[in-house]
């Protein structure tokens, strides 16, 4: 007699793993909480999140966006102004760090207006150096569009029954004098990249840990009820700035955040963890979700790992029912996901 | 003889034209009205071979009965438009309860310059694609513009806690960026007459009495517009 004697299949590698097609892989996922049709989701984080925000959608789950795109705004546009892609325009939040900074400005906690970036001849917000593809006309405009923004993101944080927040990257740039960080290096996309002000940053668990623990009081401190649903992007680094090959700091990268979803989900019982990233990212599915570039991850993959999520989450009374109750879903009309690295890739393509 | 059709303010040219006596030059102008301005909101002509043609509404019955014609040719140019500057469905549109474009505001959500343009762009698509087609079929189009808000109709704003500022912002917005679409296209506009305004707002004694068209002309700034016309058909 053993411990293990008495575990199920999909304890061990080879019935669950070793035996089948990896199209056969199941129970990867068992849901530590229900989602009910009625609870509002909000969805923020990196690029994988999107996908996640459209299928969830798609089910007719009480998705929530609190920054719509208005009448008339020609949905050919909706994606290039970063409307309905997340609950609210914040582009691509990135790291912990990036989320907890987010939250805080949104709370009123954290100063915020002397950033500000110049860009042909215009104005574009740091923080989301690419929600308009038109650099604003002034300062006050850009500060006009981040304010209003910020009370978006306060409806997120306040009339939001489950987060479903994607952990995206280690890396980030940061101003040395705020710690601001910035999801895109400064010169990039806006603003001039300056040694003396602007630091390389690659967080570590602790830091990454510390920064979402905290990101979950400041929610849970105004929202109590508030549940989290985690997942890490499988979307490998488009360039890192560590030094490394592309390759092993993507892994680190991922694995400092998959420890971290790990952790937190151990932490409390209002988290879950939705392993998306080992579907399309371990070894046993082939890379079969990813795009030739391997980096992408394809439609199959996505309809792939969304499957084994609502395999779990059958939303009973959900589908067309609830999507037609939903006032608030100006939708993207392709399945391409908004992911402002690629435009970092855009620049490299540039240099080479 | 000049074709002048389109909106509601076709009819306030119309209704100048009814007082000029039968010697007037001005009287030989086909001058009338095809659709209220929400009539021109969805996609209402459609290119024939020998020109555009209207569909949906009554717009085509009215063209036949007071012009004469089923499709408007090259032998109709240049043909003048009251199409397109006429914002009051877009001012009073319910989603300025939702959005504003005035910096300041902060119970609603802010829209860009930016946005503001492609949606008010996309306001008037329908009405773009019409002076496409005419442009396509070598028919020129000029604008007559419609006149600004009257004063007294920008001092009560119709929609949630929208004041008098934004609407004046809003209506500058939603004009510049109008002529910005035709400027494009390099269609001429004939702007409202200098002398039909007051402060930038078409003048009191101009305003139609009747309260149901408070943002319209009346027939004295109707023969001012018809005036103008006769001028551009006279300079081009």
């Amino acid at each position: 007699m053993n411990p293990y004697r008495s575990l199920p299949k999909k304890a061990f590698w080879k019935p669950a793993i070793s035996e089948r097609s990896f199209l056969d892989i199941d129970e990867l996922y068992v849901k530590k909480f229900e989602i009910d049709p009625t609870d509002r989701i909000v969805t923020a984080g990196s690029c994988f999140a999107q996908h996640i925000a459209r299928k969830l959608r798609e089910r007719g789950y009480n998705y929530r966006d609190y920054e719509q795109a208005p009448a008339y705004f020609p949905t050919s546009k909706l994606k290039s102004y970063n409307f309905g892609v997340y609950s609210a325009r914040y582009c691509n939040i990135y790291t912990t760090r990036q989320l907890l900074q987010t939250i805080e400005r949104a709370l009123g906690q954290r100063d915020h207006l002397g950033q500000v970036w110049e860009k042909d001849g215009g104005f574009v917000d740091p923080f989301r150096p690419v929600v308009e593809p038109v650099p604003y006309k002034t300062a006050d405009e850009m500060l006009a569009a981040r304010a209003s923004h910020y009370r978006a993101v306060r409806r997120v944080i306040e009339e939001s029954d489950i987060m479903v927040f994607t952990l995206g990257l280690t890396e980030a740039w940061i101003d040395k004098a705020t710690g601001d960080v910035f999801p895109m290096c400064p010169g990039t996309q806006g603003g001039t990249f300056d040694p003396n002000a602007h630091a390389f940053a690659n967080f570590g668990f602790a830091e990454v840990y510390d920064d979402l623990k905290r990101a979950i009081a400041l929610l849970k401190g105004v929202n109590p009820g508030l549940k989290f649903l985690f997942t890490v992007s499988p979307v490998p680094l488009t360039a890192t700035a560590s030094d490394q090959h592309v390759l092993p700091a993507t892994v680190y990268s991922k694995s400092v955040l998959r420890a971290v979803a790990g952790q937190i989900y151990q932490d409390y019982d209002f988290a879950d963890y939705f392993p998306s990233f080992e579907v399309v990212s371990s070894h046993p599915f082939n890379g079969f979700a990813f795009e030739p570039n391997k980096r992408e991850v394809n439609t199959k993959g996505v309809d792939f790992v969304m499957q084994h999520f609502f395999s779990q989450h059958t939303a009973a009374g959900a589908g067309a029912a609830a999507v037609s109750a939903l006032p608030d879903t100006a939708g993207v009309d392709d399945d391409e996901a908004v992911c402002e690295e690629m435009l970092l890739e855009q620049e490299a393509a540039k240099w080479r | 003889m000049a074709l002048v059709i389109g909106d509601s303010h076709a009819r306030i040219i119309a209704t100048g034209q009814e007082t000029l006596p039968a010697d007037d030059p001005a009287k030989a102008h086909r001058v009338f009205m095809l659709a209220v301005g929400r009539g021109f909101l969805k996609r209402f002509s459609v290119e024939t071979p020998n020109g555009v043609r209207f569909r949906g509404g009554r717009k085509q019955e009215f063209l036949l009965s007071n012009a004469g014609i089923e499709d408007l040719t090259p032998s109709n140019s240049p043909l003048f438009l009251s199409l397109g500057f006429h914002g009051v469905y877009f001012f009073h549109s319910k989603l300025w309860n939702d959005y504003t474009i005035a910096e300041g505001v902060t119970d609603r959500q802010f829209l860009s310059q930016s946005a503001f343009k492609l949606m008010a762009t996309r306001f008037n698509f329908h009405i773009l694609s019409f002076l496409d087609q005419l442009k396509a079929k070598g028919i020129k189009p000029v604008i007559v513009a419609a006149p600004p808000l009257p004063a007294r109709f920008v001092a009560q704003p119709k929609v949630g806690s929208m004041d008098t500022a934004e609407l004046l912002m809003l209506e500058t917005a939603y004009r510049k960026t109008f002529s910005a679409a035709l400027r494009r296209r390099k269609i001429d506009i004939i702007a409202p007459p200098e002398a039909a305004l007051e402060d930038g707002r078409l003048a009191a004694r101009l305003i139609r009495s009747d309260d149901q068209y408070e943002y319209h002309g009346n027939a004295d700034y109707g023969v001012m517009v018809l005036r103008q016309i006769e001028d551009y058909l006279a300079n081009n």
